[in-house]
């Protein structure tokens, strides 16, 4: 079986250990439910950050609450913000978790599209 | 016939223009395209997506195999179709389909020794008949030689 070599983020939050993921399954549902744009993901980013982020749950933690997501997500975010600042080319200010949030869905969405090797990605995110 | 048969079929297309269709359906389309290349639909939807791109490897290489089985194919019917004409339209023909398939693997190092030795003995029969064929024609003749010899005392 080959290894896989997908962008996760993995960290522990209350004695538990999380392992945060996309899979197609988890894109569909931020666009069903969440009403993400897909076209319009360098947007997203910057305005629904959080729930970019909660799809993240979906693959391994489905059935953690919107309220400790939100905790986990407050937490993590503070810490993302003592970190080194980075900017995107339109010069906004990204924090680490936003940018590796947008690096795991280009690259989900790169896979899918069948596109990964060629890196032939028409929209960028930040 | 050109073109990639294995290329996602949305693969050239930019998410960014694609207002009449949500994702989700652009992913409904997707997971047939990956279910015919045998990727499971739980593993589309659920799976490792960076596994994706072995299973178009290995539908690239199934095609590949699949083109050089019909090749060989028609190799095989234009070769009987020659031996059937030849042998229907010339007395002389010594066409012949051949007695087992043509080798498509390298031989081995024994395979090839052996396949040598077979030569090198065929070769050597084939001198021994040609030149029995010739002493018999000598001895002919010689015989015819000392008929014509012989004839002038008759």
């Amino acid at each position: 079986m080959a290894k896989s070599d997908r962008t996760k983020i993995e960290f522990d939050y209350d004695n538990k250990h999380y392992c945060l993921m996309y899979t197609a399954n988890s894109l569909k549902k931020l666009e069903q439910r969440h009403g993400i744009k897909f076209a319009k993901l360098d947007e997203m980013v910057f305005s629904a950050p959080e729930v970019l982020f909660r799809g993240a749950f979906y693959a391994n933690h489905p059935a953690e609450s919107d309220s400790k997501i939100h905790e986990i997500y407050t937490s993590l975010k503070r810490s993302a913000e003592d970190s080194e600042k980075e900017f995107d080319e339109d010069g906004r200010e990204v924090d680490q978790l936003t940018q590796t949030l947008a690096s795991m869905l280009s690259e989900a969405v790169d896979e899918l599209m069948g596109r990964g090797e060629k890196g032939n990605v028409s929209w960028k995110v930040t | 016939m050109e073109g990639d048969v294995t290329a996602p079929p949305l693969s050239n297309v930019d998410i960014e223009e694609q207002s009449e269709q949500s994702f989700s359906d652009t992913l409904d389309k997707l997971c047939a395209y990956y279910m015919a290349m045998g990727v499971p639909c739980s593993e589309f939807w659920d799976g490792d997506y960076t596994l994706l791109k072995f299973y178009v490897h290995k539908h690239k290489i199934a095609v590949e195999q699949k083109n050089e089985e019909l090749w060989l194919q028609g190799a095989y019917f234009y070769e009987a179709m020659a031996t059937a004409l030849a042998n229907a339209f010339s007395k002389h023909s010594n066409a012949k389909y051949p007695e087992k398939p043509h080798r498509l693997t390298e031989l081995s190092e024994e395979e090839k020794k052996i396949e040598q030795e077979k030569m090198v003995a065929d070769f050597r029969a084939q001198l021994i008949a040609a030149r029995d064929r010739f002493d018999a024609k000598h001895k002919r003749e010689q015989g015819g030689e000392d008929l014509g010899s012989r004839k002038p005392g008759i």
